[in-house]
């Protein structure tokens, strides 16, 4: 009886330290210097010359940081294009570098055995559509491409303008990447020749580490397998240092650099080794 | 112990009465197809003779949908009213609230007739060789263009491809005895006393809403007895040996977009049930009897209210 009483006193001890915990520490706090929605402006379209080597690439993609939205409130950026008549890629790719850890116990890899720091990564998804249809107010409100088409009897029906489609598993046009990967869609602008685009970039999680959001993101002449055939890829390593210095968004962020240079490479088993606090807890 | 089980069998009963109150309906009806629409014109390649032809094998696939209205002014035809055209030179959708067909694609076999079998119309692989090799005077061919002249082969053909055993497998086939040893007979169509052709038609699942109307086509077949609806390029694909090519099927906005399918001598309703229950649940209850007629053959008169009105 007196083990019962024991056990009994434990379990309610337990079970009420267990409520204390509060998961604060999964929440991002908005920041007073870097607002939750941002408007970016117009962004001129590169062609595909400004973008295919790398030196041009870092040179001419647009970085740019976002804060945590406040509760209750959409976050993300937008930004503009004039459409070209044909063809244009929008590639964004939040901070900072994803990887799964190989934990099999067959076939692992060891270059992905240290896990990832998934505190410092971001998400952010994309939706493109004319100008016209958008629904949000740049730099104060997010919005995004819906209308509703009310039938004579009533019947509301929601029609959708967004025109970035990323095939997902099962061919399902509406996927979206995941933390630190990049998005990207072809827009085929034939129908709306010199026409204003709107690039809608959802915040979808932002990063926990401090609360901020950098993010590289290049409108590109041309559709996206042409452009990444050309360039090496549509991944990861195609808009490299995305992560920028604290105070200064015009500086890469060395330790990330290092960090997505060695992805890159292949050589994350031997960084994340010599360099164990910029990657995940073992 | 008594009372609990007593108290048990009261609480299934009630539960077996338990309305759910969807917002959706299952929507059960009769279709009427004039006699004209199963009478079709046999021209004899030879001789270029035509010879009129009525028979419930040359109906077509029927496409049923439930719409907010019905409007006389867009197309020769009555159509379904339209939202908002967003890209040039496509309709704007019709945004049914559900729908459904009699009879639908069905690949019987041969890619000869991919696109050219509904189901619901064929009783046997004699009607269907009968139909073609005979009435249209069209036989059917295999892969190496020899007719097929012989119910056995095309069974076992049949069997082969879909490596079926028995003919209630094939859909296309209409009657049969089924795995239970009965016969069974899914003809979708039959002639009434007035000489016009009718079948019972299913809409599952309609989202409900007072005033909506049911209205469709017929894809009346073309002189080689084939379908605009059917899209020979989908569907599954055949790679067997030397094979290559789609068993076809529906296109697949078909209710969405019916002026991209519908032509000339196909039949549409003109005048569309009007569904005058409160809500789902009222027509539920009232359980009206719904018949719809197929009577306006598109390209040989104007489109009018007055039946609809």
């Amino acid at each position: 009886m007196k083990i019962l009483k024991s056990s009994v006193l434990i379990g309610a001890a337990v079970a009420s330290a267990s409520c204390d915990r509060l998961g604060r520490d999964y929440l991002t706090a908005p920041n007073p210097d870097w607002p939750g929605v941002v408007h970016l402006g117009e962004i001129p379209v590169l062609a595909a010359s400004e973008f295919q080597a790398e030196a041009d690439r870092l040179e001419n993609i647009t970085y740019a940081r976002i804060g945590a939205p406040s509760d209750g409130i959409y976050g993300g950026a937008t930004a503009t294009f004039t459409s070209t008549g044909g063809d244009v890629c929008v590639i964004v790719d939040p901070e900072a570098v994803f990887w799964n850890q190989s934990v099999a116990s067959q076939g692992s890899k060891e270059q992905y055995s240290i896990p990832d720091n998934y505190r410092d990564d971001g998400d952010i998804d994309i939706e493109v559509g004319l100008t016209a249809y958008y629904t949000g107010s740049p730099g104060y409100e997010m919005g995004d491409f819906a209308a509703i088409y009310e039938d004579s009897l009533g019947n509301e029906v929601r029609l959708e303008f967004n025109e970035c489609f990323m095939p997902g598993y099962g061919s399902t046009l509406d996927a979206h990447a995941g933390r630190g990967a990049i998005e990207y869609c072809t827009i085929d602008t034939s129908v709306h020749p010199g026409k204003s685009y709107t690039v809608v970039l959802n915040t979808y999680s932002v990063p926990l580490d401090d609360g901020l959001l950098d993010y590289a993101l290049a409108i590109v002449d041309g559709g996206c397998g042409d452009i990444g055939q050309a360039s090496g890829g549509l991944d990861e390593c195609l808009l490299l240092a995305e992560s920028r210095e604290a105070n200064d968004l015009d500086t890469p962020d060395g330790d990330f650099a290092l960090l997505e240079q060695a992805y890159c490479n292949g050589d994350i088993f031997q960084f994340c080794s010599n360099n164990p606090d910029l990657c995940g807890e073992e | 112990m008594r009372t609990a089980g007593i108290s048990i069998i009261v609480l299934a009963a009630t539960g077996c009465t338990f309305d759910e109150q969807l917002p959706q309906v299952d929507v059960q009806g009769t279709l009427i197809l004039p006699r004209e629409a199963a009478t079709y014109t046999v021209v004899n390649p030879q001789n270029g003779e035509e010879t009129e032809v009525t028979d419930a094998r040359a109906i077509g696939p029927v496409y049923l949908g439930v719409f907010p209205n019905i409007r006389y002014d867009l197309y020769d035809y009555p159509h379904p009213e339209m939202g908002p055209v967003i890209i040039d030179g496509t309709p704007g959708n019709t945004y049914p609230y559900g729908g459904g067909t009699v009879g639908r694609f069905d690949f019987a076999c041969f890619s000869d007739l991919a696109c050219r079998i509904s189901t619901g119309r064929f009783k046997s692989f004699e009607d269907i060789l009968d139909w073609y090799n005979s009435v249209l005077g069209d036989p059917v061919v295999d892969e190496f263009g020899a007719v097929v002249d012989s119910p056995d082969f095309f069974r076992s053909y049949c069997y082969e491809l879909f490596q079926y055993t028995a003919d209630y497998e094939l859909t296309f086939i209409s009657e049969f005895v089924n795995a239970d040893g009965l016969d069974q007979n899914t003809l979708d169509f039959t002639e009434n006393a007035d000489g016009d052709f009718e079948a019972v038609f299913d809409l599952w699942q309609v989202t409900y809403k007072p005033d909506m109307k049911i209205w469709g086509w017929m894809d009346t077949p073309s002189e080689k007895f084939t379908f605009s609806t059917c899209d020979p390029d989908q569907g599954q694909q055949n790679n067997k040996y030397t094979n290559e090519y789609y068993y076809g099927t529906n296109y697949s906005d078909l209710l969405n977009y019916p002026s991209k399918y519908i032509f000339d001598n196909d039949w549409v309703i003109q005048d569309p049930y009007t569904f005058t229950s409160a809500d789902a649940d009222g027509f539920r209850l009232d359980n009206p009897e719904v018949v719809v007629t197929m009577d306006f053959k598109s390209g040989a008169e104007s489109a009018t209210a007055e039946a609809g009105e």
